[in-house]
């Protein structure tokens, strides 16, 4: 259609990626066609773009109740996710090459949401929250990704990040009817038993009602980017003698190391399965900044601890908690003593 | 040292009231009943229990003292642990 007068189009993109399978083989070839969001105005392209995405100590606090109880975890995907999003506001975007109309100054006005837009997420979002409520479910209040539906003894959890679902109930023909519900809305891939899921693999032992989650496939694909994977293996997480001093004298050798790049993967693992790591990288986030050698030596020795204690994991469940709350953190054979903050949560 | 404790089961009793609401939404913790946060801190579960104000204990801001309005409300409890079975 004709550019209407005083707007601009917004120019897109495409994106070529390869898929390898899981030994490295191709598995195919993707082509997407993404739209250039920074080129849209706020107020004239678009308004809102808050999403919400799941905070992860609901998601621990569901799959913990789900091994107390012995509940089916199942994980779904939602194939091109962003493209079932309603636009609300109108965009123009160029024609695609190889896909034009003939005429002047014409251009695709957007129905759907592209990959790239501003409010992409969010207009995939609402979708998704509309399409939950008409099937009976409730968004909670404390987590915004968190939809619960509950009729009589049929406990439904459904937590979502952004276009992965995680579905947990403790009635298996309900699972699959709502399985089939959400399979014939959208166009989704249903990945059965929860395995692996934001880089945390997760691991049940059903008859104790046990459920394990561990990250060490993240842990050594980190080690592998920050030439760490040949570290020997310590069990201190922090010489108790470090005292680090702010960087004066402007070291140039550290350039040489991505330090910011480092601590923040090691936070990842922090804030998924590894708490023991939160004093540790403290110390050396004080230093992102300016960093020197110094720091960089204590970051490795935190990248040492985690090689000789790639094995820990997080357990949840039991067969006799005494309140719900009794999260136990226990690693393989050794156990965690969590410092001091959120300590009684984990008691 | 308490002054840490003391602002740590802040946090604590902050996250302890969020997962209560959460746990509510999903169907549980249907009765009232309070959250217990373990500390290995005497003075600092001593604190929550009376937010008393004298010279040790007067450089704590106010903000921190919520604790207390929440253990009288009931919606946290403190009970101690030592450090040793902190695991």
């Amino acid at each position: 259609m004709p550019l209407p007068k005083g707007r601009k189009p917004i120019s897109y993109k495409w994106v070529f990626k390869i898929k390898h399978g899981v030994h490295g083989e191709v598995e195919r070839y993707k082509a997407r066609l993404v739209a250039r969001g920074f080129t849209q105005t706020f107020g004239v392209d678009y308004n809102e773009t808050f999403a919400p995405v799941a905070k992860f100590v609901s998601i621990c606090c569901i799959l913990a109740l789900a091994a107390i109880e012995d509940m089916e975890i199942h994980q779904m995907d939602v194939k091109t996710a962003f493209f079932n999003g309603d636009l609300e506001e109108e965009i123009y975007m160029e024609q695609p090459k190889g896909f034009t109309q003939e005429g002047e100054h014409l251009v695709c006005k957007l129905h759907k949401s592209l990959y790239g837009l501003k409010q992409s997420p969010r207009a995939w979002n609402q979708k998704l929250n509309a399409f939950l409520k008409s099937i009976k479910f409730v968004r909670s209040d404390a987590d915004f990704s968190v939809y619960v539906a509950q009729v009589g003894d049929v406990k439904f959890f459904i937590v979502v990040y952004v276009d992965d679902l995680i579905l947990v109930c403790n009635n298996k023909d309900k699972l699959l009817q709502v399985k089939e519900e959400l399979s014939r809305k959208f166009e989704m891939k249903d990945r059965g038993d929860l395995h692996f899921f934001l880089s945390m693999e997760v691991e049940r032992d059903r008859a104790q009602r046990l459920l394990y989650i561990n990250q060490i496939g993240y842990l050594k694909e980190i080690f592998k980017r920050f030439r760490m994977e040949d570290c020997k293996g310590i069990t201190m997480p922090l010489d108790p003698e470090t005292k680090l001093k702010k960087n004066e004298n402007k070291d140039v050798e550290i350039v040489k190391v991505p330090y910011q790049q480092a601590v923040g993967s090691l936070m990842y693992a922090m804030l998924c399965t590894r708490s023991d790591l939160a004093y540790p990288i403290s110390v050396v986030s004080k230093h992102m900044a300016n960093p020197s050698i110094e720091h960089w030596i204590v970051g490795k020795h935190i990248f040492r601890y985690l090689q000789g204690t790639l094995q820990f994991k997080l357990r949840f469940g039991g067969l006799h908690p005494k309140v719900w709350s009794d999260i136990v953190m226990w690693i393989g054979p050794v156990t965690l003593r969590i410092g001091d903050p959120p300590q009684g949560l984990y008691s | 040292m308490t002054k840490a404790e003391y602002m740590a089961s802040t946090q604590a009793t902050k996250e302890a009231i969020w997962m209560t609401k959460l746990m509510k939404e999903l169907g549980y913790m249907k009765e009232k009943k309070a959250m217990v946060i373990r500390c290995d801190n005497q003075g600092a579960i001593s604190l929550t229990k009376n937010p008393t104000q004298h010279a040790q204990t007067k450089h704590i801001d106010v903000q921190h003292h919520f604790v207390g309005e929440r253990v009288e409300n009931g919606e946290v409890t403190f009970e101690y642990c030592s450090t040793k079975d902190m695991c």
